[in-house]
């Protein structure tokens, strides 16, 4: 008996089955669609001008980044790929043949790569629109932030020409009170 | 700028969470693909299946660990890089 046929026997044998025929597909799927996300990435800086100069660092990050995503997805895959899919089966009741058709899924035929395309360029627009949308409402904020601090320069500018204008009046009020109360002070001293 | 870029910048504090990840994730894989190898290996009585789930595993260690320390000096790099440039 070989060691291929005591693996892949009944008691671990078809998660082991199942890791080897979704894991490795699953990988190269997740790594395409990364290196996709980035590539698009790199166009938009193409022909943004690449103004910040990082695109040579966009371009060694893109694998990188897809190489990480894609053993971990797949590892995932392989460990809780198989014991998700019996609980799945066993809620819902639903035929042995679920497994199958993940299988069959996550085959890297023109589909599954087609379905990873769109699913990257849907990705980078959603986050484009985020981006927009959130550059929008900040300038929004700013505007608005700006409106009041104007206002209150203007009313801070009018109420301090007024306090100009009105504090020799009151200093003198002040100070005649002042000399008022010290010459009173200074009588009942001396009375 | 925001602290986390700050805190990448100045510690490789963005990069250091990659590597904790890289090792955790490394253990966790490595650990499951071990722990299948004695299993196997118990209930068929095979010693060499130990060995070879053993290798398996070291090998599914590194390679997620390094890329995990590989994402993380990428992503150190990108934003100081990012940083430097504006």
């Amino acid at each position: 008996m070989s060691w291929t046929q005591i693996v892949l026997a009944p008691p671990l044998g078809p998660w082991l089955t199942f890791a080897v025929q979704t894991a490795p597909p699953a990988a190269v799927l997740v790594f395409i669609f990364v290196l996709l996300v980035a590539a698009i990435f790199v166009l938009l800086l193409i022909c943004a001008g690449d103004p910040n100069r990082m695109l040579r660092m966009l371009l060694l990050l893109g694998p990188i980044a897809g190489a990480y995503c894609a053993i971990y997805v797949s590892g995932m895959i392989a460990i809780a790929g198989w014991p998700i899919m019996q609980i799945i089966e066993r809620t819902f009741g639903l035929s042995g043949g679920s497994e199958a058709w993940v299988i069959s899924l996550l085959n890297l035929n023109y589909v599954s790569l087609t379905m990873d395309a769109l699913a990257s360029v849907g990705l980078v627009v959603v986050l484009l629109i985020g981006a927009i949308w959130r550059e929008q409402a900040g300038q929004h904020q700013r505007a608005s932030e700006q409106q009041p601090e104007l206002t209150g320069v203007f009313d801070q500018g009018a109420e301090g020409h007024s306090a100009e204008q009105a504090q020799p009046s009151s200093g003198g009020v002040r100070e005649r009170q002042a000399q008022v109360g010290l010459a009173g002070g200074g009588g009942r001293q001396r009375l | 700028m925001n602290d986390r870029h700050k805190s990448g910048l100045r510690g490789g504090g963005e990069g250091n969470v990659y590597k904790r990840i890289g090792l955790v994730g490394g253990s966790v894989f490595s650990g499951f693909v071990l722990t299948a190898g004695l299993f196997v290996a118990l209930t068929e009585r095979h010693p060499l299946l130990i060995l070879y789930f053993g290798i398996a595993a070291i090998g599914i260690f590194f390679a997620t660990y390094g890329s995990g320390r590989l994402l993380g000096w990428a992503v150190d790099s990108f934003f100081a890089r990012a940083q430097a440039q504006m």
